[in-house]
């Protein structure tokens, strides 16, 4: 913070907060923040206040901004020691940080449990298997996906969130600055298996995007992500 | 959800200046390089989007 905005001190918390969302701080100030995020319950909860009310602009995207908003988002989660479960607002129970790491455990568990089963069997040649971990800021909605690409299929498994009943879960695939291609509207199920078209197929490599949008019943009417992105993450070579 | 309540909030505001919170928003984008796409010096992009966002925050409330 400068003093030579002549904003009034008492705003000083509320804008830190949303410059913290926004991601506009430098590193220094950032980590700081973080920890005042995990130190006062109070500044916590102007920090997911501005989460809640800014999220639905991420489902405002271009497909050209996509990636790097998405992107942002899951390195915030990921390699941010602030990384924040932001399921809904009024869950902040007693201590933030306790749940927060329990959550990031119980995704890493079920990643876990998940990804074995599917992954232990002989691989053919290297480079063949690609993993995914899906979520987002303001969404409880959580998947782990797995892509065999010797096989051409994906494998996705529900971890948590559901959908309203009258909407469905489309799965996107986002090749840096490319539009998104849809890979289909998700079945129910925990366990759902997607064998890639050869176009799709050709495309879907390491540093690929998945993302699940909310769409209307059937999926978009569009070709183009309509509704929220409710979980994403990078596609990684294992 | 508050969809399109933020959007319509954003909308209130002058047009660069909505440009620039979605801009920090959805690309990450930190103050010093704000600065460098609006052509303006790093304070004023500060102080900018502050006003903005206590601007979001007013109408978000209302």
């Amino acid at each position: 913070m400068t003093p030579d905005d002549n904003i009034p001190h008492e705003h000083g918390d509320n804008l830190l907060a949303a410059e913290y969302v926004l991601g506009v701080l430098e590193a220094p100030e950032r980590r700081s923040t973080a920890g005042r995020i995990e130190a006062e319950p109070a500044f916590a909860r102007l920090v997911d206040r501005w989460e809640v009310d800014l999220a639905p602009l991420s489902a405002a995207y271009t497909p050209v901004e996509a990636p790097a908003s998405v992107k942002a988002g899951i390195d915030r989660r990921l390699f941010s020691s602030a990384a924040s479960e932001r399921i809904e607002r009024g869950s902040l129970w007693s201590s933030l940080a306790f749940w927060r790491g329990l959550a990031a455990a119980a995704l890493a568990a079920f990643a876990v449990a998940v990804i074995v089963p599917l992954v232990r069997t002989p691989v053919a040649t290297p480079d063949s298997r690609y993993v995914a971990a899906l979520s987002a800021d303001a969404s409880d909605v959580k998947y782990v996906a797995v892509y065999d690409r010797s096989e051409g299929e994906v494998s996705l498994a529900h971890l948590a969130g559901h959908k309203a009943a009258d909407r469905d879960f489309e799965l996107w695939m986002i090749d840096g600055n490319n539009a998104p291609v849809s890979m289909g509207v998700l079945p129910a199920g925990d366990t759902i298996r997607i064998t890639l078209t050869p176009a799709l197929k050709a495309k879907l490599a390491a540093g690929a995007v998945l993302a699940i949008s909310l769409e209307p019943a059937g999926g978009s009417p569009t070709g183009l992500p309509t509704g929220p992105v409710v979980a994403a993450g990078d596609l990684k070579s294992i | 959800m508050n969809q399109g309540r933020v959007d319509a909030c954003l909308d209130e505001l002058d047009r660069d200046r909505a440009a620039a919170v979605r801009g920090a928003y959805l690309k990450g984008e930190s103050y010093a390089e704000l600065a460098v796409r609006h052509g303006v010096p790093l304070n004023t992009m500060r102080t900018w989007l502050r006003r903005s966002l206590l601007k979001l925050r007013e109408c978000l409330e209302r």
